[in-house]
């Protein structure tokens, strides 16, 4: 445990040199993000092929846009360090290093160095350039198209865009356009899972803990430390099924501002009519696109098995996986800023909003009422939060497809239920609001 | 019990009560806001055609009060405030340039602006009424409230000029001048529709409008100004239609051939504004911009008066930067967007100018060889020149005896700058031709000399003395 504590005291320390913080400032229009999700190989965790066949089936939530660009794994000892590398990271944490070699921990390790590594896979293999890629709908001849940009724009308009687009003479091609804004909500994340099997450290405390009985009930009838005993090992059977689960999730965002979409539009973009092959050339080879680190995340899980289970092995290891994912997803949610549903309320009594299952909402989700006002000594607008409110789960708008627009397919023209009647999610959590308000995602 | 529901009755009753005296205030407090028009309005997109989309701010202790005040407001401003446009997005003026036009129509504007009153025909919530995230604010004890509303403004316009409450184009106009539409040389060029002819040893370059008219955005963009001109009361006359005309042999036959008998070199657009005698013409152009996977147009269209070749009033600007649009869907954008700023200068600027300085014309009088009279001949005693005369003539039949003396020889005598009357004594138009007939005539009835006299275009007459033309 005190390794383990080290251990991340270690990382924590490398880590923040390059962690940015979260910026703070009130925004208060939703952009969908787009996630590419990816899982870091490694040869000795048990259920490997499970595990990772899990990870890949693993339903994508709704709330973002799956941004997947192939490459779903890679394995983090390709990716080797230069000495160089390696002295800037331990020469920036030179006191924890200390402290970890005299805690008898490998500081040379895979483990050790892993955001480094995954910052050196991110750019060794010009990940940035094939998210934009993806973006732009990268062809083998370099041509690139806005139809995914689009696509996502008319996706990710609230009601009001919606609207207003309907009444202006530009129409759709407004929607259009706020694809463009999504690009820079691009994010990859890396997930790491640790397999533990549970004997070992169910063992371990069974062996502890008989240790200390012998010790404190030295001298009582053996009949009571046999009864006492039994109790432990009852509970090591019962714990020693199944693995501890660990995910960690390493979060980067591409790096996107307006100076480099201008270099890229200008220096990099061609479409089909206008191929150039010192442009492909170009986009292959460019530095302009990075992702950045933006932070980490760690859930933990277990995976259990009784006598009583009916599912296999095989699929209580693949169910574990994939609630892990969702709580790292969660942890992610309730962390950073940009992946909480922003909206505004259409209605006061009742708590209806424009949102519904296009943003992930299940029932229950709680958000944040933000009023908006002056300050009075700044004269500046701040917001201030006013109350809570909570998704009513049978009142959920199934607005997973825009009716105002074509483009997008009707999933519920292929089989899903919904109810038609349904125009505005509901939310229980007081009278007190009106329309306008913000309100944004707690949890 | 029976006490009980009692109690019940007489608190739900002064709840009720209560609640209606709130409103009732609220709603009072916002019609006061409202008299005052205390609102601020901006543009927010390009409406669709003959509406403005706009967000109003409005003032009110209740939101649902004050969604209903913005339309109130919404179609207030339009008719006086007018607006700001943004960097991508035209202004818009005023409907009204007179800033006491409200206290001047007070029996119009008080049932129009009334709760219920008409105003509500010419607005409508682009959203039902949603207000976006931001735009309700709380200060102090009240709201600001951004409400985003269209208003039709063609038909708000309509009703104002029908109740005679704003003047329509056509009647400040006068003489209700007719525009011809051209594409401007440098779009003509740009897209590959002039050329360079070699005319007799000079090298100029020839537009060739017959191919430029097939070229599917022109088409658009003309048939849309059109449109919008004629829904305005200007007469139109149509390029595509006169080219079709003066292609015939014996109409360009006719006009290469001077009065003098000569074949000159007579420019396509020269046959065409001969032919069809515009009082403006209107040129526009518009140049595609592509960054990436963007695109946005450079609009301009400028109007010139034919007779003068001065301009009448312009506008021009670069429209949103857009993925997925069609060129056509952007320029009809740029024409909406841009039309009312372009005809507000027209009739506050050009014809407002017209109305009070008179129609600006240039007179030329050319001598004939066997005239019996010359420029500088003596008429009288005290030494007075015919061009003496002429003077006196002018000052005394041109508005305000404005014109100026720009060549005077023996032979030749030429004016700018003629200020005109629009209008005769009988209330007819009075055109530059008209003018040069009354000084023909004059001429004749004075010095009983023959002379003749014949219009160049709309803007410029020519009088021969001392003989008819052929």
């Amino acid at each position: 445990m005190k390794k383990i504590i080290i251990l991340v005291g270690v990382i924590s320390l490398g880590i923040s040199t390059i962690a940015q913080a979260q910026d703070k400032k009130v925004t208060v229009k939703n952009l969908r993000s787009s996630l590419h999700t990816m899982v870091i190989e490694s040869d000795n965790f048990p259920r490997k092929e499970v595990v990772l066949k899990a990870f890949n089936d693993a339903p994508f939530p709704d709330k973002y846009n799956e941004h997947t660009i192939g490459e779903k794994s890679f394995n983090p000892v390709k990716y080797t360090l230069s000495a160089e590398e390696k002295a800037i990271i331990y020469k920036s944490s030179e006191a924890a290093n200390n402290a970890a070699i005299a805690a008898g921990v490998k500081i040379d390790s895979v483990a050790n160095e892993l955001p480094y590594r995954i910052q050196k896979y991110l750019s060794k293999e010009k990940i940035a350039n094939k998210l934009v890629a993806k973006w732009f709908n990268r062809q083998a001849d370099g041509s690139l198209d806005w139809n995914l940009v689009a696509e996502r724009g008319i996706m990710n308009a609230s009601d009001i865009e919606t609207k207003n687009a309907k009444s202006s003479s530009e129409g759709q091609a407004l929607l259009k356009n706020i694809g463009l804004e999504l690009i820079g909500n691009t994010f990859v994340v890396v997930n790491k899972f640790n397999f533990f099997a549970n004997e070992p450290a169910a063992a371990a405390i069974r062996d502890l803990g008989k240790a200390k009985l012998a010790k404190e009930m030295a001298g009582q009838p053996q009949f009571v430390i046999d009864k006492l005993n039994s109790g432990i090992d009852a509970a090591y059977e019962k714990g020693k099924e199944g693995y501890s689960i660990f995910a960690t999730s390493y979060l980067y965002k591409l790096v996107w501002n307006d100076s480099i979409a201008t270099i890229f539009y200008s220096d990099l973009y061609m479409e089909k009519d206008k191929i150039d092959a010192k442009k492909k050339n170009a986009f292959d080879n460019s530095d302009l696109f990075k992702l950045e680190f933006v932070g980490d995340e760690t859930a933990v899980g277990l995976i259990t098995f009784s006598l009583n289970e009916k599912r296999t092995e095989e699929q209580i290891v693949s169910l574990s996986t994939k609630r892990i994912i969702d709580k790292v997803y969660a942890k992610l949610q309730k962390k950073y800023d940009v992946f909480k549903t922003l909206t505004e309320l259409l209605t006061g009594n009742p708590i209806t909003a424009k949102i519904g299952t296009k943003e992930g909402l299940v029932g229950g989700e709680k958000f944040d009422v933000l009023e908006k006002s002056e300050d009075p000594k700044t004269g500046l607008p701040i917001y201030k939060s006013i109350g809570t409110i909570k998704v009513d789960k049978n009142l959920i708008w199934d607005n997973s497809y825009n009716d105002e627009v074509t483009t997008v397919t009707n999933p519920a023209a292929e089989g899903q239920t919904t109810n038609p009647k349904i125009e505005a999610t509901t939310f229980s959590g007081g009278k007190k609001y009106y329309p306008g308000i913000l309100i944004k995602q707690l949890k | 019990m029976k006490n009980t529901l009692f109690k019940k009755s007489l608190l739900c009753s002064l709840i009720l009560f209560f609640t209606l005296i709130a409103n009732a205030q609220s709603k009072k407090k916002a019609n006061k806001d409202t008299e005052a028009w205390r609102y601020e309005i901006e543009v927010v997109q390009t409406g669709t055609e003959g509406t403005y989309l706009i967000k109003v701010w409005s003032y009110s202790s209740k939101p649902e009060i004050a969604i209903e005040q913005s339309k109130k407001n919404a179609v207030h401003g339009i008719i006086f405030k007018g607006l700001t446009g943004t960097s991508t997005i035209s202004g818009q003026p005023a409907l009204t340039s007179n800033a006491n036009l409200e206290n001047e129509k007070t029996d119009f504007f008080k049932p129009f602006f009334a709760d219920g009153g008409k105003y509500m025909k010419f607005v409508s919530n682009s959203n039902d009424g949603a207000i976006a995230a931001g735009d309700i604010m709380r200060i102090g004890k009240e709201f600001k409230i951004g409400v985003v509303v269209s208003v039709n403004v063609t038909a708000l316009r309509k009703e104002l000029e029908s109740a005679d409450i704003i003047k329509t184009l056509g009647e400040q106009a006068v003489n209700k001048p007719s525009i011809m539409i051209f594409p401007d040389d440098n779009w003509m060029s740009a897209n590959g529709f002039s050329k360079e002819i070699d005319n007799q040893g000079v090298k100029t370059l020839v537009n060739d409008y017959a191919s430029a008219l097939l070229n599917v955005e022109l088409g658009q963009v003309i048939t849309k100004i059109q449109k919008m001109m004629l829904d305005r009361g200007y007469p139109l006359e149509n390029l595509s239609q006169t080219l079709k005309a003066i292609q015939d042999a014996d109409a360009i036959k006719s006009m290469e051939t001077s009065e003098e008998g000569n074949s000159v070199q007579v420019s396509l657009k020269d046959k065409l504004l001969n032919s069809a005698r515009p009082d403006l013409i209107l040129y526009v152009s518009w140049t595609l911009n592509t960054l990436g996977p963007k695109k946005s147009v450079y609009f301009s269209m400028t109007a010139m008066d034919a007779g003068t070749n001065k301009p009448a009033g312009s506008a021009s600007g670069t429209g949103n930067e857009l993925i997925g649009a069609s060129l056509g869907v952007m320029l009809e954008t740029a024409v909406l967007s841009h039309i009312d700023n372009f005809n507000d200068q027209l009739m506050n600027t050009y014809f407002s100018e017209m109305q009070t300085k008179g129609r600006e014309i240039t007179v030329e009088i050319q001598v004939f060889e066997n005239s019996p009279k010359k420029i500088n001949s003596e008429i009288n005693d005290d030494g007075d020149e015919l061009s003496d005369d002429i003077q006196k003539w002018m000052k005394e039949n041109t508005v305000n005896g404005a014109f100026t003396l720009q060549t005077k020889t023996s032979t030749l005598m030429r004016m700018t700058s003629v200020r005109i009357p629009l209008k005769t004594e009988d209330g007819t138009a009075f055109s530059a031709d008209a003018f040069g007939t009354k000084l023909r005539k004059y001429m004749r009835k004075t010095y009983q000399i023959p002379c003749s006299s014949y219009p160049v275009g709309t803007g410029k007459t020519v009088l021969v003395i001392g003989g008819k033309s052929q």
